[in-house]
């Protein structure tokens, strides 16, 4: 039984990237916890100035959140029915990112699936602030960004950037390596020739992630004289690829590529799904 | 369609490979290769004052020399293959190679022209061979396939041609046909590449690229459009991506092949070229 996360807002974004996951894990038995944070002005559970209980605004913004997650899981099991999947409603008073690290620690959750508003200008609307928050702080759990024009389903071929630049632990790609076995998808590491090609080390990681991956469909590619975004950029839409994946790491790549207002009109980046892997700590 | 081929040849490596594409290319259709050997002497050009005589022992040893490689170029043929399909003629000609080229294309009605290239050498700047290049310029009436020296046949599956163009051309049949017909031969997709240069095509683009839709309606084939690169390294990356297995152009004056293959942006890019480029020609009115 495999645990993932959906936090929704009851969003067409958040909805398509439900749709989304239930057909990515159509063969797969699943318990998914479709989670709901409310707030009102201010309060939360925890905070100094807690609303006295049976305060209105607070039974509200609980009774909707609840209802709302009731009325979802109607609408999933009478239009998407699976004898695999069941569903598990959590509704929290409590700020999004701290709502979510709670699931994580109380339920073993392979990944978050977020929905993303797709290609519509200024990055900070394609990755709402919700989904920034998401990407950037939570550190213990993959995160799969899930744009809403996503034209397709069906997956073929997960391009994984790297630079090989850092050593890895299998972990680090344990999701990523089931997902593709899971779904019989190929993966296409794609690297971006610096000069001077590969270091020792870069060869060494090179070989550690080939081993890491073994038994995937796996191929490597290496584009030269592009920027890394660029590059990306060009890899993917040149061969239609399904999915983009890196490892996380701070403030660095993964950043530059997703969030920065200069390649905001490289449509793929805003079509195609993107998995976000976390390092394991150190 | 009487298929007459021009291979130009020195006899070398890169020739021998590019006659092996040749012959892999036309495997299932009647055929004629020439086989063209331009030889001069050390001293004397076409232009040159004093010309050598027919006749003369300098003269006779070079045509010797030229002629006898033809002949075991042709050996060499039939020992590789003895596709009763193909015809092969051989010409051997006292002249410059452009001049021999230009001769044998317009006396022999000639549909297309496949050469060898070496592809990268020594010298840093030095991408397709000189003589290639020239040749991919200024041979004006008929197409070209350059080879590069270490590309193979490639299987069947893999076959794919990335047919890069700007839009900006008033397409005509003619000038495509050596394309589709390739295409066709080896049954390989044509992926039309355009690198956007501004936020949209223009309406006189948009009628183009409708024509060109029209034209290329034979053949399977799919829209591909990259931003944000420059022309060179987003033909580059979108082949290597893809694995692609032929770049064609349409060459007319400062057009996508000129800023592939001038030097300065080919020391900047360090485009080089790994796969067969046909390189086909406006036809001027």
């Amino acid at each position: 039984m495999k645990n993932i996360l959906l936090p929704t807002d009851f969003s067409e974004n958040a909805w398509n990237a439900i749709l989304y996951t239930l057909h990515l894990y159509k063969n797969e038995s699943c318990k998914f916890f479709l989670l709901n944070s409310y707030q009102i002005s201010g309060y939360h559970e925890g905070s100094k100035f807690i609303p006295i209980p049976g305060n209105e605004d607070l039974e509200k913004a609980k009774n909707n959140s609840e209802n709302g997650l009731q009325r979802l899981i109607e609408v999933i099991k009478k239009g998407y029915p699976n004898p695999k999947h069941k569903f598990i409603a959590v509704s929290h008073n409590h700020p999004l990112i701290e709502a979510i690290e709670h699931e994580l620690e109380q339920n073993d959750i392979e990944v978050i699936v977020i929905g993303t508003k797709g290609s519509t200008g200024a990055y900070e609307v394609i990755y709402g602030s919700n989904t920034i928050k998401i990407m950037d702080e939570v550190e213990s759990c993959p995160i799969l960004a899930v744009p809403s024009n996503v034209p397709f389903f069906e997956i073929k071929e997960i391009v994984l950037a790297s630079s090989f630049k850092i050593t890895h632990n299998e972990k680090d790609f344990q999701y990523l390596k089931k997902l593709a076995l899971q779904t019989n998808t190929r993966i296409c590491v794609l690297h971006i020739e610096e000069e001077g090609g590969l270091s020792v080390s870069q060869k060494q990681n090179k070989h550690l992630l080939e081993s890491y991956l073994e038994g995937v469909q796996l191929s490597f590619h290496s584009l030269a004289h592009v920027s890394v975004p660029i590059g990306i950029y060009c890899f993917i839409e040149s061969r239609g690829s399904d999915m983009i994946s890196f490892v996380n790491k701070k403030h660095s790549f993964f950043e530059k590529l997703l969030f920065n207002p200069l390649y905001k009109d490289l449509g793929n980046y805003s079509i195609i799904p993107v998995l976000v892997l976390q390092p394991v700590a150190k | 369609m009487k298929n007459k081929i021009l291979i130009p040849t020195d006899f070398s490596e890169n020739s021998w490979n590019a006659l092996d594409y040749a012959l892999n290319l036309f495997k299932e259709d009647k055929c004629t290769f020439y086989l063209l050997n331009a030889f001069q002497l050390y001293h004397f050009t076409t232009d040159s004052l004093i010309l050598p005589e027919p006749g003369e022992p300098e003269y006779e040893k070079a045509r010797e020399e030229s002629e006898i490689g033809l002949e075991k170029f042709i050996d060499g043929i039939a020992m590789k293959s003895d596709n009763s399909n193909h015809r092969f003629e051989m010409i051997s000609t006292y002249n410059s190679v452009m001049d021999a080229i230009k001769e044998v294309i317009s006396t022999k009605d000639i549909s297309l022209i496949i050469m060898g290239t070496k592809g990268e050498t020594n010298a840093a700047n030095i991408i397709f061979g000189s003589n290639a290049v020239k040749i991919m310029e200024k041979i004006q009436h008929c197409p070209v396939l350059v080879v590069p020296e270490q590309v193979v046949f490639p299987v069947e599956k893999k076959r794919e041609i990335v047919f890069a163009t700007d839009f900006k051309t008033d397409y005509n049949y003619k000038e495509l046909e050596s394309l589709i017909s390739i295409a066709k031969r080896i049954k390989a997709p044509v992926r039309i590449l355009h690198i956007l240069e501004n936020e949209r095509l223009t309406r006189e683009q948009e009628e183009n690229k409708e024509v060109l839709r029209e034209y290329l309606k034979e053949v399977v084939s799919t829209f591909h459009t990259l931003t944000h690169i420059k022309v060179g390294a987003g033909v580059h990356s979108f082949i290597e991506s893809r694995g692609s297995e032929m770049l064609a152009l349409i060459h007319k004056k400062h057009n996508v092949l000129n800023s592939i293959f001038s030097k300065s942006l080919v020391h900047q890019v360090g485009y080089t070229p790994k796969v067969p480029v046909l390189t086909m020609h406006e036809l001027i009115e």
